[in-house]
């Protein structure tokens, strides 16, 4: 036969059946697997239910009386502090005001940060994560040691997450070095720094400007996660940094970010740099010129926001038209000036800002 | 002599498929589940409230090309506007409708004339007229002349405004969270290009107000074999090339993209039928030749539900389709096969779609053929082709139920039981007739190609307007569950 060239029939046929019956014992396997984890799903789900029951019954018992010993005595002895916990969590992004209040206090009564703190010493680093994670959003200052001692975990999502709990909670006494820290931190996105920065206190913006102004061979992203950080923030003390770091800068990308963190923040003072750069030769830079000219309201710039509106790159006139539009009362009447006279090069794009802004002339 | 020495060379042939297919499918199986497994162990530090308030989220502009689909366009519209995200428009693209689409839409949105201006170049069939909604600030509807999806595509891509470019089906939903899973490569990744989602099949499922609030095995049973199918082809086999950066496609029917790319390449290529794949290739070769560090990606979760073909003929014609734009992608960047400059894409994920998905369907009816008449002419060891045949099998439905268990282990949307036990019996019955079947349909489709058939083929829809009342209580119960 046709595979005796190759293998003695029978042999084949061993190899063959062989493998079929480790293929039926795999697939057999899998389907058991799957049906196990359904019947676990099923099992956990209704166990789930009903602590949550138990859960929120308590829950709302100590909302309508948080002063209840019956009440807190129970919830002390709650056997399932972890479950109550991932619970509770689910009302926190939506409770606002006393209940919040009352809630974060039963979370510290309960004992549920220690369990935490405990959590952070464990061998599975996925435990470890969730505990850093969750400190810093409690602000449990007492683990603010052991926070910082996970900066050295070998897992960088610990690491990560241990310096973002340490600077929610904001003791400004490690927020420098946690700052340094955060920017070293392998494996970790821009945007993720990001997040954890944006939640910085007023102290801990003050560390971050001196850092700005001191780190003299700060990498380029790191400047620029800073400006992008002032500017969400609107923290005007930096708005001067910023404003010198533009001067100097080169790249592109944080020459840009600086100008739309001038604009946001507001800082007049800009305004005679601003304006020589509305002739700045990259239409990416031009444009957000104007915006942020604009935001500022440098009626000075009218002319040059006129002029921008005429340019033949969308971006530019459409920013120009937006920056007239920030202006109030007197750029929106050139707008529709412009809107009416359709000769005009830039009729429909003033047509447009107005549509899209609700201020067309009835 | 001659004939035996063919025999023996095809023999060798198969074997060698056989061993080359099924260790790729192996291999991609275990990719993603140990992909799978990571994010599903990443989850809970996902704070989705977070990204959808941080002011980092990058903008969207999602495309929706739609032609003749007055049936559905109202709520789908509806539901995409509800979707959970900050800053996102709607962009309809009326597609020279010859039904009521537009008047439904300019009647349900008090849609007016808007100025608005394109401001990217990609070229086009003539746009008629823009509209903007008094209703929504978000939603803009094109109505152009007829020229196909990817012409309506490119029209939205031309009148989109944000950085990213987000492109579904108008028949399709979205989920509420989709865009914040969607948005997060492109944020934690500046490199990011285009990201995919997965594609579930929404037939049978409870919708209400253009959401799926109870998702069902349907009853049909061609679309049971489809579910099987969907499930395989999304969450081990784009995961699996996703793990190894050389995914090919990225769904048509849910797609999101850096505008900048999209204008970098050209936009959609008007002249294919496989218009997503194609796109993707194309991706693949700018950037590579350009040496700039880019990415495309796949998510499992951000989900959008899409109808799938309930009839036989409608199926066929999908199918058909499907092989003709596959084919014409890959022989229209025939360049990257085996081309080192182009890695794994090059040496490994592209002649595996020519070997593998192109031609599979001539291996397996040529295959089925060929024992056949090997054995009618005595010249095949028939315990040994039988015992073969069954490993085969076997092995595909332990590929299919390796899917399902993957859906349970991280997913588990299929809330009855029920569900999952037919799923599994499905993955075990296709093997014995709808597979050979849909090599056929393929086969056909491999002819039509050939021929340089180019039209997309007639798809019969039910539409997603609930035909019953939804048992409220029910769906809630099983939510809960």
């Amino acid at each position: 036969m046709i595979f005796e060239q190759l293998l003695p029939a029978q042999t084949a046929l061993t190899i063959v059946i062989y493998l079929l019956a480790v293929f039926t014992l795999l697939a057999l396997f899998v389907i058991v697997f799957t049906l196990a984890l359904r019947i676990y799903h099923i099992i956990q789900n209704q166990r789930e239910l009903r602590m949550k029951e138990r859960f929120s019954t308590l829950f709302f018992q100590y909302l309508d009386n948080p002063d209840d010993p019956d009440v807190l005595g129970r919830l002390k002895v709650l056997r399932h502090k972890g479950a109550f916990f991932n619970f509770v969590l689910e009302y926190l992004n939506i409770l606002k005001g006393e209940d919040f209040k009352a809630i974060m206090e039963l979370i510290h009564i309960m004992g549920i940060p220690e369990e935490l703190q405990h959590m952070l010493e464990r061998r599975n680093r996925w435990q470890r994560a969730y505990a850093a994670f969750f400190l810093g959003f409690l602000k449990f200052k007492p683990a603010l040691p052991q926070l910082i001692a996970a900066f050295r975990d070998p897992f960088f999502l610990v690491s990560f997450y241990a310096a973002r709990s340490v600077i929610q909670i904001g003791d400004p006494q490690y927020l420098r070095e946690t700052l340094v820290h955060l920017f070293r931190i392998p494996h970790i996105s821009g945007y993720q720094r990001m997040e954890a920065l944006i939640e910085l206190n007023e102290d801990g913006l003050a560390v971050a400007r001196e850092l700005f102004q001191e780190w003299e061979d700060l990498r380029e992203e790191v400047i620029k996660s800073f400006v992008d950080l002032f500017a969400y923030k609107k923290y005007l003390p930096a708005a001067e940094d910023i404003l010198l770091k533009l001067l100097s800068a080169r790249n592109r990308e944080l020459r840009i970010s600086c100008v739309r963190a001038l604009g946001l923040l507001n800082y007049t003072e800009a305004i005679p740099i601003l304006r020589e750069m509305t002739r700045d030769p990259d239409w990416v830079v031009r444009s957000q010129v104007l915006r942020a000219l604009g935001r500022i309201g440098d009626i000075g710039s009218l002319p040059e926001f006129l002029a921008a509106l005429k340019e033949d790159n969308f971006w530019v006139s459409y920013n120009a038209g937006l920056a007239l539009f920030d202006l109030g009362a007197v750029g929106i009447e050139q707008l529709r000036r412009i809107q009416q006279e359709e000769t005009h090069p830039a009729h429909e794009i003033a047509e447009q800002i107005l549509v899209e802004n609700k201020a067309l002339a009835a | 002599m001659l004939i035996y020495w063919i025999l023996f060379f095809f023999n060798v042939l198969i074997l060698i498929y056989f061993l080359y297919v099924n260790f790729t499918y192996i291999s991609l199986n275990l990719m993603a589940f140990l992909k799978i497994r990571k994010l599903v162990k990443f989850n809970p530090f996902i704070r989705k409230e977070q990204a959808w308030k941080s002011p980092f989220s990058k903008p969207i502009s999602l495309v929706v090309p739609a032609f003749n689909e007055s049936k559905n366009i109202v709520t789908s519209v509806q539901a995409l506007l509800q979707l959970y995200y900050p800053r996102y428009e709607v962009i309809l693209v009326n597609d020279g409708s010859t039904d009521d689409t537009l008047n439904k839409l300019i009647n349900a949105f008090q849609l007016k004339i808007s100025p608005r201006i394109p401001t990217g170049n990609l070229p086009t069939r003539p746009v008629h007229r823009i509209y903007y909604s008094r209703l929504y600030d978000n939603l803009f509807v094109i109505d152009k002349e007829n020229g196909g999806k990817s012409d309506a595509i490119n029209v939205g891509i031309n009148f989109s405004r944000y950085p990213l470019v987000c492109v579904i089906d108008a028949d399709s939903i979205l989920e509420r969270d989709a865009f914040v899973k969607m948005v997060r490569p492109f944020i934690e990744r500046p490199e990011t290009v285009a990201v995919g989602g997965i594609v579930r099949i929404v037939n049978g499922s409870v919708i209400q107000n253009g959401e799926v609030i109870a998702p069902r095995l349907s009853r049909n049973v061609l679309v049971r074999f489809q579910s099987v199918e969907y499930l395989r082809a999304f969450l081990f086999g784009r995961v699996g090339w996703d793990e190894l950066r050389s995914l090919l496609i990225i769904s048509g029917a849910f797609g999101m993209y850096r505008r900048d790319a999209l204008l970098n390449v050209g936009g959609y290529a008007s002249d294919t039928i496989g218009e997503d794949m194609e796109l993707t290739v194309r991706l693949h070769k700018y950037y590579r030749k350009n040496k700039q560090k880019y990415r495309i990606t796949f998510i499992p979760e951000p989900v959008c539900w899409t109808e799938v073909p309930e009839d036989l003929r409608s199926l066929k014609n999908q199918r058909n389709r499907w092989q003709r734009g596959l084919m014409q992608s890959l022989m229209r960047h025939k360049d990257i096969f085996f081309n080192p400059r182009f890695g794994i894409l090059g040496l490994f994920s592209y002649p595996f779609y020519v070997f593998g998905e192109m031609l599979s369907p001539i291996v397996e009816i040529g295959g089925l053929a060929f024992v056949l008449i090997s054995w009618y002419l005595g010249i095949v060891n028939l315990p040994f082709a039988l015992f073969f045949f069954f490993a085969s099998v076997v092995l595909a439905v332990l590929l299919s139920v390796s899917s399902i268990a993957l859906e349970e282990f991280a997913y588990h949307r299929y809330a009855k039981l029920r569900d999952l036990f037919i799923l599994t019996m499905y993955s075990i019955l296709e093997n014995f007739g709808y597979r050979q079947l849909h090599a056929y349909f393929r086969l056909i489709g491999i002819l039509d190609y050939l021929k340089g058939k180019q039209d997309w083929g007639r798809l019969r829809r039910k539409g997603f307007v609930p035909n019953r009342q939804p048992n409220l209580r029910q769906s809630a119960q099983e939510q809960v569950r």
